[in-house]
């Protein structure tokens, strides 16, 4: 299970999604996802889903990978549709059956707010899919670095880079010490609940000290290589914006206009959020 | 009497996807009872894959894996008692350690086999004798220990479940010499009642031909060669080919061979080498 974490995975790849500025994909995918809150109707939710979709598909990430990113909400989504589709009271009424009662107000709500989940999803899943952490964190870097702020904002993105990192390092770890303590015969899927939260403890502590160990190390090999900090540090990856960043700016900013014209101009009829 | 049988052992990571790699492929031995058997293999050979089908932490896709004459995936509710029947050892086991003193995490092991507390303390202590971790420090916390005492007190961890066949991936590396040697002895002296039986992967051929009664190489993943060490290091080259080594002791002697000098090239350990080398000086004499 540990093992097919697709959130934050990165997939490799040539495309021009991938050779895009990381600050470009991350701001990108900030400003569209604020856009998917200023869509009214299906119409401007429709014009989003289409520019991602182009998105996608110069991405040239397999159909596979988009629907495993999209498999772990599907309970998230049915929840949000069910709750919406049950308890809007307003509108006309479709169906009623007891104190059940689905009306059409209901059922554009609860179809209109999944839509817009999924969209959310994969648009931040694009990022991380086309574009390694430590690209993402040198956006962030880079972007809200300031005279004032650099320091402060090196270090929370060095913090993040490194924990990124850790995380498949510590999966390994945590598999290979439950293994070890399995065959010492520790059973981690028999018994009461609470015998198996005790069960984690052999594993739990080894776990807390190597990562306190390999911490130390890694804080010792930083200040071996002179690491002090943002200052006067250097960087050997510098990007550049180009021409390809410009056009999915001029393509967003083309989306949202679009958008703004259908909220305004097109309606769903007597329907609204 | 073969106390593990292996038949035809294939296991493929990420079976079925893109990324499947074959770890085994068609893997059959036996190992005899009191019995120390190496098994040898470049980085990637499949050796830690292997070892973890032993004690059943992984699941072969095909292929029978027999442990004293029980299939270990007949019964699966059983399963615990294939781990206590082949103890096995990982790769720095020091990693493992977690409770409160040394002796408590040496009586883990003997714990969950559903011993009471005496007699897991007791099982403890002779594990930990056995070991020759000093007694000092039985009431410590393990954390505190240097790093080859921390490799003692996993390993008697281990051996104090008592298991029929104790398995060891690489327990040499990163131990000093003196360790090594004496590591060696308590494996030679685990088997010596006839009853246990050691499988030892290891990279430090110098001792593999020390102790083993036979030896495994794997290499890509299938079983290349199945003999005794003798057998194993006459043919320097396949060994090469396979990205081995061969005994320091053994490169000497065919470096002297190489300059000239008229001597037995099959030397395996040192104290064969010594009764050759006096074998020679006595020859050299009488000429």
């Amino acid at each position: 299970m540990l093992r097919d974490m697709t959130i934050g995975q990165y997939l490799p790849g040539d495309s021009v999604i991938h050779n895009l500025d990381s600050r470009t994909k991350f701001l990108s995918s900030i400003l569209f996802i604020t856009l998917l809150f200023f869509c009214k109707n299906f119409y401007s939710l429709g014009i989003c889903f289409a520019a991602l979709l182009i998105y996608i598909l110069l991405s040239k990430i397999s159909i596979k990978y988009i629907y495993r990113a999209f498999k772990p909400v599907i309970m998230i989504v049915a929840i949000t549709a069910i709750i919406n589709l049950f308890f809007t009271n307003t509108g006309k009424v479709l169906f009623s059956w007891h104190f059940i009662k689905i009306t059409d107000q209901g059922l554009f709500t609860a179809l209109f707010y999944s839509i817009r989940i999924i969209l959310i999803v994969l648009a931040s899943v694009m990022l991380t899919y086309t574009t390694t952490p430590t690209m993402i964190t040198y956006a962030i870097e880079r972007l809200f670095s300031t005279k004032y702020t650099y320091k402060g904002v090196h270090t929370f993105a060095m913090m993040m880079t490194i924990a990124l990192r850790f995380i498949p390092i510590l999966t390994d770890e945590f598999i290979k010490i439950t293994d070890a303590q399995k065959s010492r015969g520790a059973s981690f899927d028999t018994g009461s609940l609470t015998k198996r939260i005790k069960a984690l403890i052999p594993v739990l502590i080894p776990l807390f000290f190597t990562s306190f160990k390999r911490a130390t190390d890694l804080a010792f090999a930083m200040e071996c290589r002179c690491y002090k900090g943002a200052e006067g540090r250097t960087r050997y990856k510098i990007t550049h914006f180009s021409k390809k960043d410009l056009f999915v700016f001029v393509g967003f900013v083309f989306t949202a206009i679009l958008v703004f014209v259908s909220n305004k101009f097109l309606s769903s009829g007597s329907l609204s959020l | 009497m073969s106390v593990v049988r292996v038949e035809n052992l294939t296991y493929k990571y990420n079976a079925g996807t893109l990324n499947e790699v074959t770890a085994l492929n068609n893997i059959s031995f036996e190992v005899d009872k009191g019995q120390i058997v190496g098994i040898i293999g470049k980085t990637g050979s499949g050796k830690s894959t292997l070892v973890k089908h032993l004690n059943g932490l992984l699941k072969s896709d095909s292929g029978k894996i027999f442990v004293c004459e029980e299939n270990i995936w007949e019964n699966k509710k059983a399963l615990n008692r294939v781990r206590f029947n082949v103890g096995l050892c990982f790769q720095y086991p020091e990693y493992q350690l977690f409770a409160e003193t040394v002796l408590e995490d040496i009586a883990f092991g003997p714990m969950n086999m559903g011993k009471n507390k005496e007699e897991a303390q007791q099982l403890a202590k002779e594990s930990a004798k056995l070991l020759n971790v000093d007694e000092k420090l039985w009431l410590k916390s393990p954390f505190e220990l240097s790093g080859g005492q921390k490799r003692r007190v996993s390993i008697a961890g281990i051996i104090a479940m008592k298991p029929k066949v104790f398995v060891l991936d690489e327990p040499f590396s990163s131990l000093d010499p003196e360790s090594v040697e004496e590591l060696s002895n308590i494996l030679k002296e685990y088997v010596s009642n006839g009853e246990n039986t050691v499988i030892v992967v290891s990279h430090d051929m110098t001792q593999m031909a020390k102790i083993c009664d036979k030896i495994l190489v794997l290499n890509k993943g299938e079983k290349v060669l199945d003999d005794v060490p003798e057998k194993i290091f006459e043919d320097v080259n396949l060994l090469k080919k396979y990205g081995l080594d061969i005994p320091d002791i053994t490169e000497l002697f065919l470096k002297l061979s190489q300059k000239g000098i008229d001597i037995n090239t099959k030397v395996y350990t040192v104290q064969r080498a010594k009764d050759i080398i006096l074998d020679f000086i006595k020859r050299g004499a009488n000429a």
